[in-house]
C-alpha cells in the first residue's frame, strides 16, 4: 500500500536565469528537511534537480526559456520504504534521457572529452527515473528511496546491497561505502524498480577473481550472466592472448549474456586483467526474474547495442588503419627510391676512370635506412670518400641521414682536411638536434695521383686495407660520434694506397649481422671473405661479401642496415679524362 | 560559492573551492578559477573538502583545466573529503581514473612533490 504524504509544486517563471536554480534548490531543501528526508537522499534530489534544470536551460531551446518550468514534489510511504519524487515539466525540445546512450568512460585525461556527464550522473543518482512527453511538455520524474525504520529493524542476511560499492583501484578510495543506491551506477539497473532488483540481488553470489583468472573459456557451455562490479576484464578473441585483439570490459558491463541467451558455446576467453569482483546471475534469476523487471530488458538491449556499435567502430578503425598502413608502405617504397637516388649506387661508379675502381652496396634493414656513403671528386686529383651510420632505423634515421650527407657534401667542397669536414657537420648537426640522433662517420681525401689518403673518423669502425691477399684494419684517429656534442675537435691520419690496393669501408651492420643462433658475422669473417675475394673486381667483391653475409644469417631479416664501399687504385698508363 | 588560493611552494598552488558548485556556483567562479590556474606554477591542488555539491558543469571545468595544465607540463590533483556528496559524485563519474584524488592535503602535497622529484 502506498500512502501519499505530501504533494507540492513550484513554478519557475524565468528559467533563463541561473539564479532560479538556487530558488528551486532552496524550495526542495526546505520541504525535504521538514519531512525528514535523509540527507543523502535529499542531496541526490538536489543534485538531480540542478542537472535537469541546467539541461533544460542549455538544451531545451527557445520554447523552454520562453515558458515556465513546473516542479512537482511528491513524498510517499511504501510498505517497507519511503520515496520522494521530483517531477520536472518543461516545454522544451523533446528529450528522453533514458534513451540517451552515454559514451564509454575515458580511461585517461588524454582521452577525456569535456561534457556528456550530466545524463549519466542523473541516471546514477536515481532509484527510479521515468520520462514521458505529452501535452507538448517533457515530464521527467526522479525518485529516491530509503528504507523505513521498521524495515531496517527487520532486515535479514543475504548479500548486502551496500557492499556493491564501485572500486577501480585508483590512487585512493573516495568516500565511505555507499548504501542502498550503490547499484544505481550499474547500467543494467538504471531506472528500474530498486526494490525488485534488490530482492534478486539477495539471491546472487559475488565472485572474486584474482588477476589472471579466467571467467569464461572458449568452446565451453555457459548459462550464467555476469556483471563486472570492480576491476578489469578482457575478452581475448585469439588463442595468442594478443592484447591488440583484446576487448576491454569495464565495471558495469555484462558478460556471458549472449551464450546464456542462445545456448551456444562461449566464443572468447574472458580473463581478469586485474583483481575483479563479478556479480553472477543464474539462468533462472536472469531469464525468469531479472528480465521481467520493467526497464532491465531495455537496459540490456541498450548495452548490447552499445557493444555492437563499439565493435563496429573498432572494425571500422581497424580497416582504416589497414588502409593507412598500405598507403604508408607505398610511401615508404617511394622514400626508399628517393633515398637510393641520393647515393651513388651506380655500377661502375666512375665509368670514365681507368685509374680507379669504386663499388658500393647498401642493404637497408627497413624500407629506408640510416646508412650513408659517398665518393666524388672535389678537384682533378682529390677524391672525397665517406661512409656513415645514423643511430636507429626507419624514417627518423633516413631523414637524419639525408641531412648528414647533404651537409657533408657541402663541407667537403670547401677543404681538403677531413677533420674539418667532420668538425663542421658535427656543429651543424648538433644545432637544433632535438631528435637525439647521431651519426658515425669515416671520411677522407684520396690523392688519386699519389695514393695518399688523409682521413678522419667520428666514432666509425676502422676500414680494412686489402693489399694483395693481406687484409687488416687501418689505424683510425680517436673521434666521438657526430651530432652529439658540439664544438668537438677531430684529428686525421694518413696512409698510402698503392696500386691494386683496396680500401674497404663498411658499417657495423655487416660485422654484426646475426643468424637466429645469435653469433655475429664478425670482422674476422669479413677479413677472411675479403682475402678470398681479393682477386675479384670491386663489384664482384661486394657481391661476394653480400652472399657470405646473407648465407651466414640464413636470409633472416636484417637487424641493422649494412653498407660497403670499396676503393681500389688501378695500374694504368693512361691519364684520366 | 567561494574561491581562495595559497601557493604552497614555487610550483604548487592550492585552490580551495567551498560551498555549492552547482550550475550557478560554477558560473560565479569559473573565470577566477581559470585566472588562478593560468597564473600558477606547474602543479595545482584543487581542495574540494569544503564543497557541499558539485554538478556536471563543475566536473567539466575541472577536467578542462586539468587538460590545459597537462599541456603546459604540469598536473592537477584533487583533495576530497571522505563520505561526502562531492566524493560520491566524483566517484560516480570515474574522476579517479582521470586525475589523482587524495583524502587530505598532506597526501596530495607528498604525492605531487615526490612525483616532481
Amino acid at each position: 500500500m502506498t500512502v501519499r504524504v505530501t504533494e507540492l509544486s513550484l513554478e519557475l517563471c524565468t528559467p533563463h536565469d541561473a539564479r532560479e536554480l538556487r530558488q528551486a534548490s532552496a524550495w526542495l531543501n526546505d520541504h525535504g528537511s521538514k519531512h525528514d528526508i535523509p540527507a543523502e537522499q535529499l542531496d541526490r534530489l538536489d543534485l538531480f534537480l540542478n542537472e535537469a534544470l541546467a539541461n533544460v536551460m542549455e538544451h531545451g531551446g527557445a520554447t523552454a526559456l520562453a515558458s515556465s518550468i513546473r516542479l512537482h514534489f511528491d513524498l510517499a510511504q511504501l510498505a517497507d520504504a519511503n520515496e520522494a519524487t521530483v517531477t520536472i515539466s518543461d516545454a522544451g525540445i523533446p528529450f528522453d534521457p533514458l534513451a540517451h546512450i552515454p559514451r564509454p568512460a575515458a580511461q585517461s585525461l588524454d582521452e577525456a572529452k569535456p561534457g556528456g556527464l550530466g545524463i549519466p550522473m542523473m541516471r546514477s543518482l536515481a532509484d527510479n527515473l521515468r520520462y514521458q512527453y505529452h501535452g507538448n511538455h517533457n515530464h521527467l520524474a526522479f525518485t529516491v528511496r530509503w528504507r523505513s525504520l521498521a524495515a531496517e529493524r527487520s532486515e535479514t542476511g543475504g548479500i548486502q546491497i551496500q557492499n556493491f560499492e564501485r572500486g577501480n583501484g585508483q590512487q585512493c578510495e573516495i568516500g565511505e561505502e555507499r548504501h542502498y543506491h550503490d547499484i544505481g551506477w550499474l547500467p543494467l539497473f538504471q531506472g528500474t524498480d530498486r526494490t525488485a532488483v534488490t530482492k534478486i540481488l539477495n539471491e546472487c553470489e559475488v565472485l572474486l577473481l584474482p588477476a589472471g583468472t579466467p571467467l569464461l573459456k572458449p568452446g565451453t557451455a555457459n548459462e550464467a550472466v555476469f556483471v563486472l562490479l570492480s576491476g578489469n576484464l578482457a575478452a581475448y578473441l585469439d588463442s595468442d592472448l594478443n592484447p591488440d585483439a583484446a576487448i576491454s570490459i569495464a565495471p558495469g558491463e555484462c558478460i556471458g549474456e549472449i551464450s546464456a541467451i542462445d545456448g551456444k558455446p562461449v566464443t572468447a576467453l574472458v580473463l581478469a586483467v586485474t583483481e575483479a569482483r563479478v556479480l553472477k546471475f543464474t539462468p533462472d534469476l536472469f531469464l525468469n526474474q531479472l528480465l521481467t523487471i520493467p526497464g532491465v530488458a531495455r537496459n540490456l538491449l541498450l548495452a548490447l547495442t552499445e557493444r555492437m556499435r563499439r565493435t563496429n567502430d573498432s572494425m571500422m578503425e581497424a580497416q582504416r588503419k589497414q588502409l593507412a598502413l598500405q598507403h604508408l608502405h607505398k610511401e615508404l617504397e617511394v622514400a626508399r627510391q628517393l633515398q637510393s637516388s641520393m647515393l651513388p649506387l651506380r655500377r661502375p661508379m666512375f665509368p670514365d676512370r681507368t685509374d680507379l675502381e669504386i663499388s658500393a652496396l647498401m642493404e637497408p634493414a627497413s624500407e629506408v635506412g640510416g646508412d650513408l656513403f659517398d665518393a666524388f671528386f672535389v678537384d682533378d686529383h682529390h677524391l672525397f670518400i665517406c661512409i656513415g651510420d645514423v643511430s636507429g632505423h626507419g624514417i627518423p634515421a633516413a631523414l637524419f641521414m639525408a641531412r648528414s650527407i647533404g651537409l657533408m657534401r657541402i663541407a667537403a667542397m670547401g677543404t681538403h682536411k677531413p677533420e674539418e669536414v667532420i668538425e663542421k657537420i658535427n656543429d651543424q648537426l648538433c644545432a637544433g638536434n632535438d631528435t637525439n640522433l647521431f651519426v658515425t662517420v669515416f671520411c677522407g681525401f684520396l690523392n688519386v695521383s699519389t695514393g695518399r689518403l688523409v682521413y678522419s673518423n667520428g666514432g666509425h669502425c676502422a676500414p680494412v686495407l686489402l693489399s694483395g691477399s693481406n687484409a687488416s684494419s687501418i689505424p683510425i684517429p680517436k673521434g666521438t660520434l657526430v651530432g652529439a656534442i658540439p664544438g668537438l675537435r677531430y684529428s686525421s691520419l694518413e696512409i698510402m694506397l698503392d696500386t691494386e690496393d683496396t680500401l674497404v669501408c663498411f658499417t657495423d651492420g655487416v660485422t654484426e649481422a646475426q643468424p637466429p643462433s645469435g653469433e655475429e658475422f664478425s670482422e674476422e669473417r669479413l677479413i677472411e671473405t675479403l682475402q678470398r675475394a681479393s682477386s675479384q673486381s670491386t663489384d664482384a667483391m661486394m657481391d661476394t661479401v653480400h652472399r657470405e653475409v646473407t648465407g651466414f644469417t640464413g636470409n633472416k631479416a636484417l637487424d641493422d642496415d649494412y653498407t660497403l664501399l670499396a676503393i681500389r687504385r688501378l695500374v694504368t698508363n693512361e691519364q684520366p679524362n | 560559492m567561494a574561491i581562495s588560493h595559497e601557493d604552497l611552494s614555487e610550483d604548487l598552488r592550492r585552490i580551495v573551492l567551498s560551498g555549492r558548485l552547482d550550475f550557478h556556483g560554477v558560473e560565479e567562479i569559473i573565470e577566477q578559477l581559470a585566472a588562478l590556474l593560468a597564473s600558477s606554477g606547474m602543479n595545482v591542488v584543487i581542495d574540494l573538502t569544503a564543497a557541499t555539491l558539485i554538478c556536471s558543469m563543475g566536473i567539466r571545468a575541472l577536467i578542462l583545466n586539468a587538460k590545459n595544465i597537462q599541456q603546459r607540463g604540469g598536473r592537477m590533483a584533487l583533495v576530497v573529503g571522505g563520505g561526502t556528496m562531492v566524493s560520491s559524485t566524483l566517484k560516480s563519474v570515474g574522476i579517479d581514473t582521470l586525475l589523482p584524488v587524495f583524502m587530505s592535503l598532506s597526501d596530495a602535497q607528498n604525492a605531487m612533490h615526490s612525483r616532481a622529484d
